[in-house]
């Protein structure tokens, strides 16, 4: 698995305008936020969570294409790597780079900030990485199981943009404890139950749909 | 003891399309043998090395590598196995040394072996160029490169000698019949025969899924009663009763004006060449012409399409 975070990264870093569009896009959004009319200068909890979204969008494709255009799926499948490491790999490589990005711009703002400091570090250090990490899985798996992966690009794009509104007409500046609990539990049971799923995925039917 | 490595009991592989790709193959390969599979393009090469490597599963049958079923393959079986596909397993988008370094990593290799492969294969100073900015001769050698990084105990290859210049072509040959001397197991499949000749102990054809013929080479040329062929030169026309008397006499395959071609196991070209002086005809040139697997497998194709 380390292999393919190690390849996934390598690729990416190759990929410097979508890195480049990717961190600027972030640093816009996050930075506008507390500067919004009647935000006075509170962080949207859900603001961090826009940088790894971008980064579903923008990587989650590449790491299959690039699979597809190398013709390379076939002797990664017959490599010692199961489908599991795989993905999972590919996850990692996306959350990797996501989640720099979205601390390399969430923490500066956050810095800043007079009023919902602690709830912010919480979710940015908690719920992010565990809920991102949820989304990054839905999005590799249907992306090995689902033929036509522009329909997951749109979805992934209309998320983004519902969560960027959301955030600027009246953005989430604070959340009740047991309801953050709430959250985490679930996201971490959905990130074992979505990791046993990836065993399941069939060899022949991910090459025939990756190849 | 001489264990089997590779196990094919009664496959049959038939695609979701219904295309049947192989019809009930059974074939056992044992420790250090270099075995060569040659056939045509659609009969079905590529769906038994996918098969060997797991990556299909056979619709009847058992494919088992060294006892374990190859769609199952645990992880530590599969860093025994070096393979080439079709498909290379080389990502455009990253340099040659990234490539190389990518696998060694995938098969816990040495990392200090990347750049001596690199030097080895003649790709060091290439190290920092894009994949898609080699040649096709020199992603073929990178292909191979990777593959081997982990040494091997059972190498598998597509086609490894295709796209490649004649130098090149040397490399993979002379690595790969370095390989065949040390107990490793090696499984070829190519277009050309004369590759396959020269570093195969055993060969097996394949024809529209069912294999037809197997053995050595000296064993097939048993099977098909062809032994070499032999060219002779006369100073006139063979015809009338000499024609009849020497066509009964010994296997002979074609007279043609002053040329006689013979061919077969037993053929013995002094004993002709005694018999046309006694019936005084000057005998001029006699060539002998090796019989080589291409004219074997073209024998054989022949003769299945006769059955």
């Amino acid at each position: 698995m380390k292999a393919i975070v190690w390849k996934e990264t390598r690729i990416f870093m190759h990929e410097k305008a979508k890195l480049i569009t990717l961190i600027l896009v972030s640093l816009f959004i996050i930075f506008i936020n507390p500067f919004l009319p009647g935000r006075e200068g509170t962080f949207s909890l859900i603001s961090p969570l826009v940088p790894t979204l971008l980064g579903i969008c923008i990587f989650s494709p590449v790491v299959f294409q690039t699979e597809r255009y190398s013709r390379t799926l076939g002797s990664l499948l017959a490599s010692p790597l199961s489908v599991q490491d795989i993905i999972l790999g590919k996850c990692g490589a996306v959350f990797l780079f996501s989640y720099s990005i979205t601390l390399l711009t969430s923490i500066p703002v956050l810095a800043v900030m007079g009023t919902g400091f602690l709830m912010g570090i919480l979710m940015l250090l908690i719920t992010t990485p565990i809920w991102g990490f949820v989304l990054i899985e839905i999005f590799c798996i249907a992306y090995a199981t689902i033929k036509n992966p522009m329909v997951l690009q749109y979805l992934a794009m209309f998320i983004t943009i519902g969560i960027v509104i959301t955030m600027m007409n009246n953005g989430v500046t604070s959340i009740d404890i047991h309801l953050f609990l709430i959250l985490n539990s679930i996201g971490i049971v959905l990130i074992f139950l979505l990791y046993v799923l990836m065993g399941g995925i069939n060899k022949e039917k991910m090459m025939r749909i990756i190849s | 003891m001489v264990s089997n490595v590779i196990e094919f009991q009664d496959v049959s592989k038939t695609y979701p399309n219904g295309t049947e790709a192989l019809k009930e193959i059974d074939v056992s390969i044992n420790e250090g043998e270099v075995v060569g599979l040659i056939g045509q393009n659609g009969a079905g090469k590529t769906t038994t090395v996918k098969l060997l490597l797991g990556l299909l599963k056979p619709t009847s049958g058992i494919v088992k590598l060294w006892g374990e079923h190859s769609y199952t393959l645990l992880s530590k079986t599969k860093k025994r196995i070096g393979f080439l596909l079709e498909d290379k397993g080389l990502y455009e988008n990253l340099t040659v040394e990234e490539n190389v370094l990518f696998w060694a990593k995938v098969y816990d290799a040495d990392e200090q072996e990347v750049e001596k492969t690199l030097k080895g294969w003649n790709l060091w100073n290439e190290r920092k160029m894009f994949v898609k900015d080699l040649s096709r001769g020199m992603k073929q050698r990178l292909a191979i490169a990777k593959a081997v990084i982990h040494n091997p105990h059972f190498i598998v290859m597509d086609e490894p000698t295709s796209n490649l210049d004649p130098v090149s072509r040397r490399t993979v040959v002379d690595l790969l019949k370095g390989f065949a001397g040390s107990d490793r197991t090696i499984f070829l499949t190519s277009h050309d025969l004369y590759d396959i000749e020269r570093i195969c102990t055993r060969v097996i054809m394949i024809r529209c899924g069912v294999i037809i013929a197997d053995g050595s080479m000296e064993e097939l040329r048993r099977q098909l009663k062809v032994g070499k062929e032999v060219k002779i030169t006369v100073s006139r026309d063979i015809e009338g009763v000499l024609r009849n008397n020497i066509s009964k006499r010994y296997p002979i395959k074609e007279i043609k004006d002053r040329e006689i071609l013979v061919s077969g196991e037993h053929c013995d070209t002094k004993d002709i060449v005694r018999f046309l002086i006694k019936n005084d005809v000057d005998v001029e040139r006699v060539e002998e012409k090796k019989i080589t697997l291409e004219d074997i497998y073209i024998e054989i194709i022949k003769e299945d399409e006769d059955r």
